[in-house]
């Protein structure tokens, strides 16, 4: 009797066991919500006019705070509809170095080709890679790079052969 | 049973956290590729009943192509094979056969994660999981994997590139494994094949997050050194202090390894210079396409001592790197070729940006012209140019190491002349008119007409007279013939006509005579212009002592009565009536500074002038000819530059020129449309490119900005790409006093913008408020608004690359919209185009004139209605004012018979 009641509670415990196994990894999503370290950054779009950059706030893991991942971020867009996106689609940030407070940062072609061209189309997309890199502790400049190679320009306005250093100008007054 | 519960408890406690340990999902399953353990720990995750592998980690450890620019199409490749997947779609194509899946490919956490039995059959990869250990083991062809180590496992390069430097795949969780150390200890077999020494290695960005920092807050977000389980200490391995190679190898390269290991590590080798950076970089980013990544070589710290660096030999296809140069730096640049007519005589310039040395020759078969620069540097954005001339019909540029070369090819046997360019740094290459046949026809009295059909004219004569034989001899200047000839004539006075090249630039023709003549001592003299057929024609009369050009019948239906001229106050106008409505196309040359307007579709039968106006401040001479068979031609020398405008009546029969002196005294001006060639600007919803509104505007402006007596030159006068470098280099070249860029702006779409922005940039030594770049900007804003009326987006300080790297006041004008249908309609306008070039020519107008205490500098349109009143009894009526000189025909015509010889077509 014994020994049938403590082989059930084992057989029980068992099941149980799995079962919350299962559960937990269910919910292991929500788990890795509560438990990652999180923190707030700012993307920065184009306002509707096309005149400033708006930031947009972003709730990120702690350990994605890096450069690449705040680039692809802001790739996807502003969340808020009365921000226009900056980035053309289909440009993907393929690496960032960074090196005496300046974030080299190295975009696929679509950076230009896909762009609209325009000083001010220009200005919003490089101003808003730069603003969103300079949050970072850290980066103090950003210099674009694209596949690979340094260039001129990035669609014939702005000078790109140098770091750009942020430029509160282009960030609307909040 | 109580106390059996209590021994029960710990060990299933155990069982628990083995199980959850173990469990798919969580991120503790070691991944070991090819013997190698991956240590990204977001690299597998249970999706769907299926594992998943990061598209990164498929990417980057096992050389398959993910293309998810498609999404929610996701494409793989690896080598010849290729699958489709679609988010949320369990069956995908494999080589073109659909297979059912597991799991569709997810997004989770901002990782792309595949499904592992299709990548593991598209790659022909062994999978072998083993529960127990926690593993996951992938194994590829060895083929597929890294190569032989050059110098063991030891050296720390390692294929495979950290998750979080490449793609958009981010970074693990902080909970990842410990990845091997810095000397490799689990280190997979190295892909270095040559023998460089051992190197730390740059790495991945999200521990560069993690690299020491002073300036970083303890309270941040970031994962911290000690969290991070980064295995390279950092420090010692900083090249700037001189310790990045191990001790003793100074002498050899030392080589940036530039591809960090899986497990990553923050670069304690800070690369030396930007350029290493691009090249590291560059590196990163080609190992995303799947090769495995080589080790590169760096710039050699050493030159002389240093072995030759090790090449790349199977890395991706990405051309090397290429920093622009910086503008101004390298001097003897060729800027641009450009070709144009001058007096009907065809010109390639080359425009550089300092002196250059200028090798030519000419060679036959085909018959080319190749000019050689040595030394010089390429600045062009072109290699090869058709050019619509008679006597060429394309440019090629090549540059080499050595030099520049430009090869004009030619239409036949042509001669040329260098010369330094007037305007700025550089050369004109002057092409001869290529003679093509001659013909001779005896004329009543003894007289002879020759023709001569060239490539163009008009054509400088001398004609004299030689003794014993009797001969006449005709040379004509600036003129090639491709072999000498001879023409029997069985005329009475003349026998033959021997046609040959006397010197490089003459054409000389005898023609022997039976008997003397009387022919003026010194011979005659003067300019040929060919008919509407291509033909010049003398009159050689020796009886009548007269040389003239006739042109041949006419085709073109248009002519001139009158040419005259006549000064009210300090104006002088030259006036035309024409027998049909005129068009003209006026240009302002030099050396002699004259103004020309070209008169299509006009056949002066005689020439005329030249005319000297007595007492005129500014007008020299006024001629008038043919200078093409279709196209008259009224010249007005100068005293200095001067302004000059045009009116015409209004059923344009008559027309006006007014010259004055000009206030300007010659400043120049580089205008500068933006875009150009294969770079086509913004393109709007109606398709109309920016790069051709630019242009025509551009060319608008330096027609008016010429007028009022400035020297113009264009960073491009046709549909070809401009680097921005060369634009502002050849500003700086020239000297400009101003420099002023046209463009159209785009924002993209979803949205309209509207109206005209004008953007400058403060020079390094001026001051904020009181620049002269900030004065231009003001100048030309406020002309461009009023002249066409749009919204008003400001006139603002922004670093263009045309504003920075030039020396002068610079200006940047943004007329409208290319993206906002209204004003792309506008744009593409010439109405409208004609009105932004008045109003950005008038405000660098404006700029000049500041400043300036007396005289004032008339503005364009004051200027327009101060001519109108003098002209305009002439204009409505015809009425000639009074004290007005005609310019009169040079001689009397003589008329001519039938042609008896030709020569043939050559």
């Amino acid at each position: 009797m014994t020994g049938l009641w403590r082989r059930g509670v084992v057989l029980l415990l068992l099941l149980g066991l799995v079962a919350v196994a299962r559960w937990g990894m269910d919910r292991q999503p929500a788990f890795d919500a509560v438990l990652t370290p999180r923190a707030t950054v700012q993307l920065y779009f184009s306002d509707a006019d096309a005149q400033y950059l708006v930031p947009e706030a972003r709730t990120l893991p702690a350990a994605a705070l890096n450069p690449l991942r705040l680039l692809e971020e802001l790739g996807r867009g502003p969340q808020d509809p009365g921000l226009r996106p900056t980035i053309p689609r289909g440009a993907r940030p393929r690496a960032v170095v960074v090196a005496d407070g300046i974030a080299f940062v190295d975009y696929s072609a679509e950076l230009r080709t896909r762009h609209p061209g325009g000083s001010t189309g220009e200005i919003l997309t490089v101003y808003s890679i730069v603003a969103t890199l300079t949050q970072l502790p850290g980066i103090d400049a950003v210099q674009l790079l694209l596949e690979g190679e340094a260039m001129d320009s990035l669609v014939g306005h702005l000078d790109l052969s140098r770091p750009l250093l942020p430029d509160p100008r282009f960030i609307a007054a909040p | 049973m109580a106390r059996g519960w209590r021994r029960c408890a710990p060990w299933l406690l155990g069982c628990l956290a083995v199980l959850l340990a173990a469990w798919p999902g969580s991120a503790a399953i070691q991944l070991v590729v090819d013997g190698r353990p991956i240590s990204t720990s977001g690299a597998l995750m249970l999706i769907g009943t299926g594992l998943g592998i990061s598209a990164a980690v498929a990417a980057e450890e096992l050389g398959i192509e993910v293309d998810d620019t498609g999404w929610p199409v996701v494409q793989l490749r690896a080598g010849p094979r290729t699958a489709r997947l679609e988010a949320g779609q369990l069956s995908a194509r494999l080589d073109g056969r659909t297979v059912q899946l597991q799991a569709a490919p997810t997004v989770r956490d901002g990782m792309l994660y595949l499904p592992l039995h299709l990548v593991a059959d598209l790659a022909g990869l062994r999978v072998d999981w083993s529960l127990l250990a926690g593993v996951l083991t992938l194994e590829r062809r060895p083929a597929a994997a890294g190569g032989p180590s050059g110098d063991g496992a030891g050296d720390g390069s390692r294929p495979g590139v950290g998750a979080g430097l490449t793609g958009r795949r981010a970074t693990p969780p902080p909970s990842s494994l410990v990845p091997p150390g810095p000397s490799g200890a689990a280190g997979p077999p190295a892909a270095l094949s040559s023998s460089l020494p051992p190197e730390p290695e740059p790495s991945r960005w999200e521990v560069a997050a993690a690299a020491p920092r002073e300036s970083r807050e303890p309270g941040e977000t970031w994962a911290s050194p000690a969290q991070d389980p980064s295995p390279l200490a950092p420090g010692p391995a900083l090249p700037a202090a001189g310790s990045g190679s191990p001790p003793g190898s100074t002498d050899s390269p030392p080589a940036i390894p530039a591809v960090p290991a899986a497990g990553g590590g923050w670069p304690t080798q800070r690369p030396r210079t930007r350029s290493e950076l691009v090249e590291l970089l560059r590196l990163l980013s080609g190992a995303e396409t799947g090769s495995t990544p080589q080790p590169m070589p760096k710039p050699e710290p050493l030159p002389p001592a240093a072995p030759p660096a090790p090449s790349l030999p199977s890395f991706p296809a990405q051309g090397a790197v290429r920093l622009p140069q910086p503008a101004g730096t390298a001097a003897g640049a060729l800027l641009d070729v450009r070709v144009r007519e001058v007096d009907g005589r065809a010109e390639v310039v080359a425009i550089t940006d300092g002196p250059v040395e200028v090798r030519a020759m000419y060679l036959p078969g085909p018959d080319r012209l190749v000019i050689d620069l040595p030394g010089a540097a390429l600045a062009t954005g072109w290699r090869a140019m058709p050019v619509d001339s008679p006597v060429m019909h394309q440019l090629r540029l090549s540059g080499e190491e050595e030099g520049v070369r430009l090869v004009v090819d030619l239409t036949g046997p042509t001669g040329y002349a260098l010369a330094p360019a007037e305007e700025h740094p550089g050369f004109v290459v002057r092409l001869n008119h290529q003679l093509r046949a001659v013909g001779a026809t005896p004329l009543e009295g003894g007289g002879i007409a020759l023709h001569a059909e060239v490539s163009g004219g008009p054509v400088a004569y001398q004609a004299f007279a030689l003794r014993e034989p009797w001969r006449l001899v005709v040379d004509l200047w600036d003129v090639t013939v491709a072999g000498p000839w001879d023409l029997q004539l069985d005329s009475s006075g003349v026998r033959t006509v021997r046609v040959s090249q006397f010197q490089q630039d003459v054409v000389r023709a005898v023609l022997e005579l039976d008997g003397p003549v009387d022919w003026p001592p010194g011979g005659l003299s003067g300019q040929a212009h060919p008919g509407p057929d291509g033909r010049i024609t003398l009159i050689l009369n020796p009886n009548g002592s007269v040389a003239l050009d006739v042109p041949g019948p006419g085709v073109a239906a248009n002519g001139l009565d009158l040419v005259g001229f006549v000064r009210d106050d300090d104006a002088e106008l030259i006036l035309l009536q024409g027998r049909g409505p005129l068009e003209a196309e006026v240009r302002r040359l030099r050396d002699p500074e004259r103004i020309v307007l070209d008169l299509p579709g006009v056949l002066l039968e005689r020439s005329l002038g030249p005319l000297s106006p007595p007492g005129s401040q500014v007008v020299t001479a006024v001629r008038a000819g043919q200078a093409a068979p279709t196209t008259g031609r009224v010249v007005v020398e100068t005293r200095q530059v001067a302004e000059h405008q045009v009116l015409f009546s209004e059923d344009r029969t008559r027309a006006v020129l007014s010259v004055r002196p000009s206030q300007l005294g010659g400043r120049t001006v580089v205008v500068d449309a933006g875009h150009g060639g294969r770079d086509p600007g913004a393109i709007g919803p109606g398709g109309t490119q920016e790069k051709d509104v630019n242009l025509a505007i551009a060319l608008q402006v330096a027609r008016f900005l010429e007028q009022a007596g400035a020297r113009v030159v264009l960073t491009r006068d046709r549909d070809v790409f401009v680097d921005l470098a060369t634009r502002s280099r050849m500003a700086n070249a020239l000297g400009a006093d101003a420099f002023v860029s046209i463009h159209a702006d785009a924002i993209g779409p979803g949205r309209t913008a509207s109206g005209t922005g004008t953007f400058y940039h403060p020079g390094p030594d001026e001051q904020l408020g009181a620049s002269a770049d900030l004065r231009l900007g003001q100048a030309v804003h406020r002309e461009l608004l009023q002249a066409i009326g749009l919204p008003d987006r400001g006139l603002r300080q922004r670093a263009f690359h045309v504003l920075v790297h030039t020396d002068m006041p610079a200006v940047l004008v943004e007329v409208a919209f290319i993206d906002n249908p209204a004003e792309e309609r506008l744009l593409a306008d010439p109405e409208f185009q004609r009105r932004a070039a008045f109003g950005i020519a008038q405000g660098v107008l404006r700029y000049f004139a500041e400043g300036r205490s007396e005289p004032r500098l008339r503005t364009l349109a004051e200027w327009d209605s101060a001519v109108q009143q003098v002209a305009a009894d002439f204009l409505e009526n015809g009425d000639l004012p009074a004290g007005v000189l005609l310019v009169a025909p040079a001689a009397a015509l003589e008329t001519v018979s039938e042609t008896v010889a030709q020569t043939p077509e050559l």
